[in-house]
C-alpha cells in the first residue's frame, strides 16, 4: 500500500459561485502541481463540465479524475456524489437536471454558468440556476447513487447551512452515507460522537478558486489511486484505509520542492 | 387548548395515531436544528419538513404534534415511525403562514 492524497470536492467555473478561472484544465494542472493523486469535480447539481475534466486529466496524465456533483437534496442538504466513470456521471447529471427546480439563473446575481471544453472554449451556458434545490430526498438520493455504483459524502457537516445537522437536527437513521466532510476549522473530536463510527470523516477543499485546490485533502493508503480503492478505504477493508494527518506526515514526507523560490 | 381542538378548528388530516395532549404554544421552522434549539415541550410544530428526523426531533423536544403544510405528506415509513414513537403527525394543504395565522387567531402563541 502507498499513501495517496485526494481532494474529493472541487467546483469549476460552471458552479455559479465558482471562479471563472477554474476551468477543468486548470483544476487538473493545479491538482497535479499540488501532488494530489486523485481529484473530484463536483459542481452544484450538474456534471456538465466532467467531459472536459476527463479530457484534461487524460491529457495531463498521472492524476486520477473522479466525476460527480454536489447535489442539493429537497431538505437543502449538500451531498457530494462521486462516480468512477465519466459516462455514469453524465447520465447521473441528466437525472439530477430532471429533478432540479426549474428556476432560471440571473448571472448578475449569481454569476455565469459556463460549460467549457478541455481547451477552455465556452460550449454554452447552463441557464437553470444550479444553486437551486432538487426534489430528491436524502434517502432517495443515497439509494440512487449507490444503485449507480457511486459514493455519497455529506458535505461540510459542521456548517450551519446546507449540512445534515443544520437541516435534520441529528444524524439520520437508515441512510448509508459513505463519508462525511468536515470544514477546515472543525475538529474530528467535536463531531465524532454525533456520527456513527461506520461513517468516516474526510477533508476536502470544496475549492471554488484555483488557489484553494488541495487546501484540505485526505490521505488514503491504497494499492493504486482509483475509485474502487477509494471505496475500499472509506470502508476500511482489505488493508485500505484513511491515513490520519499525523501518520501521514510520518508515512509520506513532504516532497522536496522542485522549483525553490 | 389541546390537539383535537386544533385538528377540528383547522380541518387538519390526522395521518398517525392521535395523542391528544395539551398545546403550550407553536413553533414554525423547517430546519430541524432550529427546532431542537428553540421549540418548547408541548409546542405544535408547523413545517414543510417531511424527513424521518422530524419524528425523532418531535420526540426529543416533546412536541404535542407536527403539522406538515403545503400538501406535503411524509412517506409511510415515516408515518409508521411516528406511530411507534407516539408522535402525532397532521397534514394540511394550507401554507405555513396561513396555519400560523389561524393558530394565532385561536389564541396560540410562541412559547
Amino acid at each position: 500500500m502507498r499513501v495517496y492524497r485526494a481532494d474529493l470536492q472541487v467546483h469549476s467555473c460552471l458552479s455559479p459561485c465558482g471562479s471563472l478561472e477554474s476551468s477543468p484544465r486548470r483544476i487538473i494542472a493545479a491538482a497535479k502541481a499540488r501532488q494530489l493523486a486523485m481529484i473530484a469535480l463536483t459542481d452544484h447539481n450538474t456534471t456538465a463540465n466532467c467531459p472536459a475534466f476527463a479530457a484534461a486529466a487524460a491529457r495531463c496524465g498521472g492524476i486520477t479524475p473522479l466525476f460527480g456533483a454536489e447535489v442539493t437534496t429537497t431538505e437543502e442538504i449538500h451531498v457530494v456524489c462521486l462516480f468512477a466513470e465519466l459516462a455514469t456521471a453524465v447520465t447521473f447529471g441528466d437525472f439530477i437536471h430532471q429533478h432540479l427546480a426549474p428556476v432560471k439563473n440571473n448571472p448578475e446575481l449569481f454569476g455565469d454558468q459556463p460549460i467549457v471544453d478541455v481547451d477552455e472554449q465556452v460550449l454554452g451556458f447552463e441557464e437553470r440556476l444550479l444553486v437551486g434545490t432538487t426534489d430528491l430526498a436524502l434517502d432517495a438520493l443515497d439509494d440512487d447513487v449507490h444503485a449507480r455504483g457511486g459514493l455519497v459524502i455529506a458535505s461540510h457537516i459542521d456548517r450551519p447551512i446546507n449540512s445534515v445537522f443544520s437541516q435534520l437536527g441529528m444524524w439520520p437513521a437508515q441512510v448509508t452515507l459513505d463519508a462525511c466532510d468536515l470544514s477546515p476549522r472543525a475538529q474530528d473530536s467535536t463531531w465524532r460522537g454525533r456520527v456513527p463510527l461506520s461513517v468516516p470523516f474526510v477533508r476536502t477543499s470544496d475549492a471554488h478558486f484555483l488557489e484553494d485546490i488541495g487546501r484540505q485533502s485526505t490521505a488514503f493508503a491504497l494499492a493504486a489511486p482509483s475509485f474502487d480503492e477509494l471505496a475500499l478505504a472509506l470502508r476500511g477493508v482489505a488493508g485500505r484505509r484513511i491515513v490520519p494527518p499525523a501518520d501521514c506526515r510520518a508515512a509520506a514526507p513532504e516532497p522536496s520542492c522542485k522549483n525553490p523560490i | 387548548m389541546n390537539v383535537t381542538e386544533i385538528v377540528s378548528a383547522l380541518g387538519l388530516t390526522v395521518t398517525s395515531e392521535m395523542q391528544d395532549g395539551a398545546v403550550t404554544g407553536a413553533y414554525a421552522a423547517d430546519l430541524l436544528s432550529d427546532v431542537v434549539g428553540n421549540a418548547q415541550p408541548g409546542n405544535v410544530l408547523i413545517t414543510v419538513q417531511v424527513h424521518r428526523n422530524v419524528v425523532a426531533v418531535a420526540g426529543l423536544v416533546g412536541l404535542a404534534a407536527v403539522i406538515i403544510t403545503h400538501g406535503r405528506v411524509p412517506d409511510n415509513d415515516v408515518l409508521a415511525a411516528a406511530c411507534d414513537n407516539n408522535v402525532t403527525v397532521l397534514t394540511t394543504a394550507e401554507s405555513t403562514f396561513t396555519v400560523a395565522g389561524r393558530l394565532y387567531a385561536l389564541g396560540i402563541r410562541s412559547a
